[in-house]
């Protein structure tokens, strides 16, 4: 599977678009890291622990969002945006969303 | 004479005024630290060009290249002091300049996790790279003010070897 944020892919052509796909999430930290990340608020600095949830989300999103493009028979995913938003205190939710193509040579 | 009353009192008092100071001190002392390692790591990847254009420059589309999504991520926070001096500047308007500091660190930091990245994949260029911004804090964001969200994405151009 081809990812990338550009609308073609260089020495590619798209034969078909396949559409819109998505995906989210949604993640939250142990209640142990929560309260670690609260000290380390205090000081301030990089919350090492949230960054990590940064990541995993954003992983699991794309992941989604892959697993949707391979139903649809694409091997490629571009344009593709991501964006957070906060849902409650300690988690974040991931979204990402592109548009699934069929790239020939 | 200080009864046993008196001295919890006089610690507590001590620990509300000082411990923010403190905290201060040592979030400084962590920027400080920041700054110079993200000084050094700049220079190391700054051969990895990076642009939020979506073309594909010509000597890449010559020689033939793959593309890879790359990104990068980090969580801050500010100290509980320069929180406290943040609602009170809040009062009077103006630019917060302690958030702005904790912005463009941040905003540097992503960039540069993004270039290792995008090193590892043996890239030498990242374009059409999109930042954004959040709050991990939900609905409480405004008595927190603590946990900021950065990151930022692109596609790194790895030229055919």
């Amino acid at each position: 599977m081809n990812l990338s944020t550009l609308e073609t892919i260089p020495g590619k052509t798209v034969s078909k678009h396949l559409g819109l796909v998505q995906g989210s999430s949604v993640r939250s930290k142990h209640m142990g890291r929560d309260i670690m990340a609260g000290f380390k608020n205090m000081v301030g600095g990089e919350l090492k622990g949230y960054t990590e949830l940064l990541i995993e989300s954003r992983a699991q999103a794309t992941e989604r969002m892959v697993k949707e493009a391979y139903h649809l028979g694409a091997n490629a995913i571009l344009n593709i945006r991501f964006s957070t938003s906060s849902i409650t205190a300690g988690a974040a939710e991931v979204f990402a969303y592109g548009t699934a193509v069929i790239l020939e040579d | 004479m200080m009864t046993m009353q008196g001295v919890v009192y006089f610690i507590l008092i001590l620990a509300v005024f000082c411990f923010p100071i403190v905290y201060f001190l040592i979030g400084s002392q962590i920027q400080k630290h920041h700054l110079s390692s993200l000084d050094r790591r700049e220079a190391l990847y700054k051969h990895i060009e990076v642009s939020n254009l979506k073309t594909v420059p010509e000597c890449y589309l010559e020689k033939g290249c793959t593309v890879e999504l790359v990104t990068g991520s980090v969580v801050m926070s500010i100290d509980t002091f320069r929180a406290m001096l943040i609602s009170i500047r809040q009062m009077f308007g103006g630019s917060l300049s302690a958030y702005e500091t904790i912005a463009s660190i941040a905003r540097r930091e992503v960039l540069v996790r993004m270039q290792e990245e995008a090193l590892g994949l043996n890239a030498t260029a990242i374009i059409n790279v999109r930042f954004g911004t959040s709050n991990l804090d939900g609905q409480a964001a405004q008595q927190q003010g603590g946990k900021l969200e950065f990151f930022c994405y692109g596609t790194a151009l790895i030229p055919k070897r």
